[in-house]
C-alpha cells in the first residue's frame, strides 16, 4: 500500500528584496528557489545545507510562518496557502515547528507550565485540572520534572529549554513536526539525548518530521530521505543510505568529504572546495554550484545551462549534468 | 550604581504621594481658611505657622500640602490616560502594519508637530468650565503620543523574535499573542515613559495653574501659588519661593527614577 | 625535546555573588611543542575557554582571580610574573589568540588593513608604509583573495570564512610563536571550516608554530591535531597522541563522548547517552569528578580523586581503572 503523501511541497518560491537604493531596480535575493518535494506520512526527510541555503526559509514556508511568493503547499490534501486566517489558526494545530534556539522562542516571562498549557487551552484541548495534567504528562514524556513547570526559561538549561520546546509543540498533538536544527547549539552528550527523544517520540506517535539541519551526521541518524539544498534549489534527494553511500552531487561530496568524524583514520576522499559561497544577491551564471565545483567532468555546459533535478536513477534525483560520473569525484584527492 | 539611584528615586516618589494622600491628616489648617485678615497676612515662618501665611492669611503649610495632593493625582490620572491610549495606538500600529500603521503614526506626527503648551493653553482658555477633570483629560489627551512611537518601535522589535513567531505556530489567536505575549514584554519602555511623563506633566500643570487656567483659585496648586507669591517677591520671598522649590524637587525625584530605569533596562535590550 | 609552551597546575577562580566560587579551571597542567597542534577537546562548561583567555591573562580581575602558583612557561619565561609591559609583548607576539566569532572580534569601523597594520606596529617597529606591507603579504599568506582590495575593505564586507582569515592574519602580525585557536571553525560553514582548517596546518608547517586548538568538535580534533588532551570538569581527564586516543580511549567520558557522536559513516542506531549533566563549576564532584555519571564508578571513585595515571607516559587518563583495568563493568 503506498503512504500516504502527507506533506505536498510545489515549486515553492521566496524572494527578499535587498535594501537598496530609493529610485532604480531592488536587488531580490530568490531565497527558495521552485523548490518541489513529498514527504510521506510517518517519514522523515532531512533537509541538508549550509548557511544561505534557505532551508530554514523552506521550513518557515511551508508551515506558512512566511508567506511564499509562488507555488503550493498542500498538507494532507488541503491548500495550505489558500486557508483564510480561522481556518490557518485550526490546521496549525497539525503542524507544528521546534525551533534551534530554543531559548529566543520561549517567552521570558511567561513560566515553562503556562506556555505548555496556553496552546492545549486555546485549542480547546482541555481546560483547567485537566490541562495541568497534560502539562505533567508532556513534561515526563521529554524527559523533564514536573516541577519545571514553575520556573522561567531562564531558570533552565540550554538542553532542558529544547526539550520543552519540543514538549509545546506536542502539547497540540501535531501530526507533522519541522525540527530546525534542533541539536546544533546543544553540547554532544545533550544532543544525543535529544535525537534519541525525537525518535522515540516519532515512534511512539506516528509523527512526520521535516529534519532541517547544516550537520549531516545528525541528518543520517533520523533520516529516511535526504534532500541536499544549495542556494535555495535541491540538488539531491534520495534515500539515506543511498545518499551516503554514494552522492550524485559534486556538492554533496563535498559537505561529506568535509563532515566531521571522530576519527583520524576515516578513510575519505579529500575534497576542499575553492573559493567562497556564492551570493544569493548575484547566483553565478548556469549552475549555481559550478564556480567551486571539484567535478572533473565539469564544463561549458555548466555555466550555460542550469541543470535540471533529474532522476538518475530510480529514487535517486540530483541536479548535475554529470551525475552518471558521480563516481570520479569520489576517487579524487 | 543604577539600582541605588532607582531605591533612591522610588523613596523619593513614594514619600511624596505619601504626603499628598495624607494632607488632610498632616495640615494644621484648612488650606482654604481665612485665619486673620487683619493681622495674619503675609507672616513670615514661625512655630505656628512653619511656612507662614499667604496674602489671604491663610497657612502655607497646609496650601502646600493640599497643593501637592491637586499636583500628584492631577499628573498620575492624566499620565494614566495618556499611557493607555498611547500604548493601545502603539499596539495597533506596530501590530496591525500597512496602512492602518501609515495613518496613525502619520496622524502622530502632526500633532506632535503642534506645540503641546499652546494647545493646552487655547483649549483650557476656551473650555472654562471644565475644571480639574478637563485638565486631567486634556493633559492626558494631548501627552500619549510620544509613548505610542516608543511602544511601537518596540512592538516592531518584538514581532521578528522568535518566542512571537512559536506562539503563532502554535496557531493561538492574534489577540492572545497581542496581550499575552507582545506587551507583557514591551512594558519597560512604558514605565520609563510613565514616570518621565508625570514629572513633565507636573511641571506643565504648574505652569498652566500659574497662567490661571489650570488649577483655579481658590484650590492650591503649586502653580497658582506661585502666582500669588509673585507680587510679593521684595517683601515676602518665600511665598513663591516654597512651591517653586516644591516643584523642582517633584520633578527631580521622578526624573532620577525615570533616567535609572532606562538606564536599568537600556543595555539589557540593546 | 623541550616543550614551547609548559602549563603546570593553572588555575583560575571567579567569585560570583552570592559568595558562590566558581573554580572553571581547577589545577590544569599541559605541553605544547613547537611544530605540534595539540587540541583541547571539551563540551560547554569544562573551562576551556576560560583556559586560553587564562594563558594569556585575560581573565577580568575581579571577580577572576588566577592562582599565584600557576605557572605558564613561554620558551621558559612564567608568563604569569611578567610585570604589564611585559606582558602586552608577549601577547601577540609571544602567543596569539583567535576567537570564534569572528564578526565580534572585528572591529567594525576600521577596515581591514588598519586593524592588522595597528598590531604589526605595535610588535614591530615599522613605519606606514611598511606595515602596510607587511599587511598585504599577511593577507596572503592567509588565502585572501586579492590582497591589495582587502586591505581597504570593512569587515561586514567579508563573509564569516573571509573574517576569520583576517583574524588569523591579526594573530600573526606579531610574529607568535604559539597560536591558540578557540573554536576557530564552529560559526563557519562545513566546507569553509575544512579550508581554514587546512590553512591552520599549512601556517603551522611554514610557520613553525605550535597550535592549541580548542574545540567541543571531535571531528576537528581527529582531522588536524597531532595531540589530543580531553578536558572535564575543569581538569583534564585524557591526553595522548590523536590515533590512539580516538582508536582506545581510556577515559569513561572520552568513551562516552565518541560514542554520543552521530557519525556520517555509520548506519543510524540509537546513541548511547551519557546520564545526567556536567556538574557546575562552583560544586565540582568529590572524589573523581565524573563518578556520578560513570557506570564503572565504586568506592574508590568516590573517595579519591585520581592523577594521570598510565604505564605509557605518552596516554595518560585520570582514571582509576588505569591502576584496575579489573573493575570495568561489560
Amino acid at each position: 500500500m503506498k503512504p500516504e503523501r502527507l506533506v505536498e511541497i510545489d515549486r515553492l518560491t521566496k524572494r527578499f528584496a535587498l535594501p537598496g537604493p530609493l529610485v532604480g531596480r531592488r536587488r531580490t535575493i530568490v531565497a527558495v528557489d521552485e523548490v518541489t518535494l513529498t514527504i510521506a506520512r510517518g517519514e522523515t526527510l532531512g533537509l541538508v545545507g549550509e548557511s544561505g541555503s534557505g532551508k530554514t526559509t523552506l521550513g518557515r514556508c511551508v508551515l506558512r510562518l512566511t508567506e511564499p511568493d509562488e507555488g503550493r503547499v498542500r498538507f494532507a490534501g488541503v491548500e495550505v496557502l489558500a486557508l483564510r486566517a480561522e481556518a490557518l489558526r485550526r490546521m496549525r494545530r497539525r503542524m507544528q515547528i521546534v525551533f534551534q534556539e530554543a531559548t529566543l522562542s520561549l517567552n521570558p516571562r511567561l513560566r515553562i507550565g503556562a506556555a505548555i498549557r496556553e496552546p492545549v487551552e486555546l485549542h480547546g484541548l482541555a481546560r483547567g485540572p485537566s490541562a495541568r495534567a497534560r502539562v505533567v504528562e508532556l513534561l515526563a514524556e521529554v524527559g523533564l520534572d514536573r516541577t519545571l513547570g514553575d520556573h522561567y526559561p531562564h531558570q533552565l538549561s540550554g538542553g532542558q529549554r529544547q526539550r520543552v520546546g519540543i514538549a509545546r509543540a506536542l502539547s497540540v498533538e501535531p501530526e507533522f513536526l519541522v525540527l530546525d536544527e534542533p541539536i546544533s547549539n546543544l553540547d554532544v552528550s545533550l544532543g544525543a539525548q535529544v535525537l534519541n527523544l525525537l525518535a522515540d517520540l516519532q515512534a511512539r506517535h506516528g509523527l512526520t518530521y521535516l529534519l532541517i539541519a547544516h550537520d549531516l551526521a545528525v541528518v543520517r541518524h533520523l533520516a529516511d530521505r535526504v534532500a541536499v539544498v544549495y542556494l535555495g534549489r535541491v540538488v539531491e534527494l534520495a534515500p539515506a543510505a543511498a545518499l551516503y553511500q554514494q552522492p550524485l552531487h559534486p556538492y554533496t561530496a563535498s559537505l561529506l568529504a568535509a563532515a566531521s568524524v571522530p576519527d583520524p583514520q576515516a578513510a575519505r576522499p579529500r575534497i576542499v572546495l575553492s573559493g567562497e559561497p556564492p551570493s544569493a544577491a548575484s547566483p553565478p551564471p548556469g549552475c549555481a554550484f559550478q564556480p567551486r565545483c571539484p567535478h572533473p567532468k565539469k564544463d561549458q555546459r555548466c555555466i550555460a545551462e542550469r541543470p535540471a533535478l533529474r532522476e538518475v536513477q530510480p529514487g535517486r534525483w540530483a541536479a548535475c549534468h554529470y551525475a552518471e560520473n558521480a563516481v570520479e569525484i569520489l576517487r579524487k584527492g | 550604581m543604577t539600582s541605588a539611584r532607582i531605591r533612591l528615586g522610588l523613596v523619593a516618589v513614594g514619600l511624596l504621594y505619601l504626603i499628598a494622600l495624607l494632607a488632610p491628616a498632616l495640615a494644621p489648617y484648612d488650606p482654604a481658611a481665612q485665619l486673620d485678615l487683619v493681622g495674619g497676612r503675609l507672616l513670615p515662618p514661625s512655630l505656628g505657622h512653619p511656612l507662614g501665611t499667604d496674602p489671604l492669611s491663610r497657612d502655607l503649610l497646609s496650601r502646600l500640602l493640599f497643593g501637592a495632593r491637586l499636583s500628584l493625582s492631577i499628573a498620575a490620572l492624566a499620565v494614566a490616560v495618556a499611557v493607555t491610549v498611547g500604548t493601545a495606538v502603539g499596539l495597533a500600529a506596530g501590530l496591525a502594519g500597512g496602512v492602518i500603521d501609515g495613518i496613525l503614526m502619520r496622524s502622530v506626527d502632526a500633532a506632535l508637530a503642534i506645540p503641546r503648551v499652546f494647545l493646552l493653553i487655547v483649549i483650557l482658555a476656551l473650555w472654562e468650565q471644565g475644571g480639574i477633570t478637563a485638565l486631567v483629560l486634556v493633559l492626558g489627551l494631548t501627552g500619549w503620543f510620544g509613548t505610542s512611537r516608543l511602544v511601537r518601535a518596540e512592538v516592531l522589535s518584538l514581532r521578528r523574535r522568535d518566542f512571537v513567531l512559536a506562539a503563532q505556530a502554535l496557531g493561538l489567536p492574534s489577540w492572545r499573542i497581542a496581550l499575552r505575549h507582545v506587551l507583557p514584554n514591551a512594558v519597560a519602555p512604558i514605565v520609563v515613559s510613565a514616570t518621565l511623563g508625570v514629572g513633565n506633566t507636573i511641571l506643565i500643570e504648574a505652569a498652566l495653574s500659574f497662567l490661571g487656567i489650570g488649577v483655579r483659585p481658590p484650590q492650591p496648586s503649586w502653580g497658582n501659588m506661585i502666582a500669588d507669591g509673585q507680587a510679593f517677591l521684595a517683601t515676602a520671598p518665600w511665598q513663591a519661593m516654597v512651591p517653586g522649590v516644591a516643584v523642582v524637587v517633584t520633578v527631580m525625584a521622578f526624573s532620577v527614577l525615570g533616567d535609572a530605569l532606562r538606564d536599568r533596562i537600556d543595555p539589557r535590550t540593546r | 625535546m623541550k616543550p614551547l609552551l609548559s602549563v603546570r597546575d593553572l588555575t583560575t577562580v571567579f567569585s560570583l555573588p552570592g559568595g558562590l566560587v566558581a573554580r572553571p579551571v581547577d589545577g590544569v597542567s599541559l605541553d605544547l611543542f613547537p611544530g605540534e597542534t595539540l587540541a583541547l577537546v571539551g563540551e560547554s562548561g569544562s573551562g576551556k575557554t576560560t583556559l586560553a583567555l587564562s594563558l594569556l591573562r585575560l581573565i577580568p580581575e575581579p571577580p577572576g582571580r588566577i592562582d599565584p602558583a600557576s605557572r605558564v612557561e613561554l620558551d621558559g619565561t612564567d608568563v604569569m610574573r611578567l610585570d604589564s609591559t611585559a606582558l602586552r609583548r608577549v601577547r601577540g607576539g609571544g602567543m596569539a589568540i583567535i576567537f570564534q566569532e569572528p564578526g565580534s572580534s572585528l572591529n567594525p569601523v576600521m577596515t581591514v588593513g588598519s586593524q592588522i597594520a595597528e598590531t604589526v606596529r605595535v610588535h614591530a617597529r615599522l613605519d606606514r608604509g611598511a606595515a602596510r606591507r607587511r599587511t598585504r603579504d599577511l593577507l596572503a599568506d592567509v588565502g585572501l583573495s586579492d590582497p591589495d582590495r582587502r586591505l581597504d575593505q570593512y569587515p561586514h564586507e567579508l563573509s564569516g570564512g573571509m573574517q576569520q582569515r583576517v583574524m588569523i592574519a591579526m594573530a600573526l602580525a606579531g610574529d607568535p610563536r604559539v597560536l591558540i585557536a578557540d573554536e576557530p571553525t564552529t560559526a563557519l560553514d562545513v566546507t569553509i571550516q575544512l579550508q581554514i582548517l587546512d590553512l591552520l596546518t599549512d601556517l603551522k608547517r611554514r610557520l613553525g608554530l605550535a597550535v592549541l586548538l580548542i574545540t567541543h568538535d571531535l571531528g576537528v580534533a581527529a582531522r588536524v591535531a597531532d595531540r589530543v588532551a580531553v578536558m572535564y570538569a575543569g581538569r583534564i581527564v585524557e591526553s595522548g597522541p590523536t590515533a590512539r586516543l580516538f582508536q582506545r580511549p581510556r577515559h569513561p567520558y572520552t568513551e562516552a563522548l565518541l560514542l554520543a557522536v552521530p557519525r556520517v559513516d555509520r548506519p543510524a542506531e540509537r546513541l548511547p547517552v551519557v546520564p545526567g549533566q556536567p556538574p557546575p563549576a562552583t560544586d565540582w564532584p568529590a572524589g573523581c569528578r565524573f563518578h556520578p555519571r560513570c557506570r564503572h564508578a565504586w568506592e574508590r571513585c568516590r573517595g579519591a580523586e585520581p592523577d594521570l595515571l598510565g604505564t605509557d607516559q605518552e596516554h595518560v587518563a585520570r582514571c582509576w581503572l588505569m591502576d584496575e583495568p579489573g573493575r570495568r563493568a561489560p
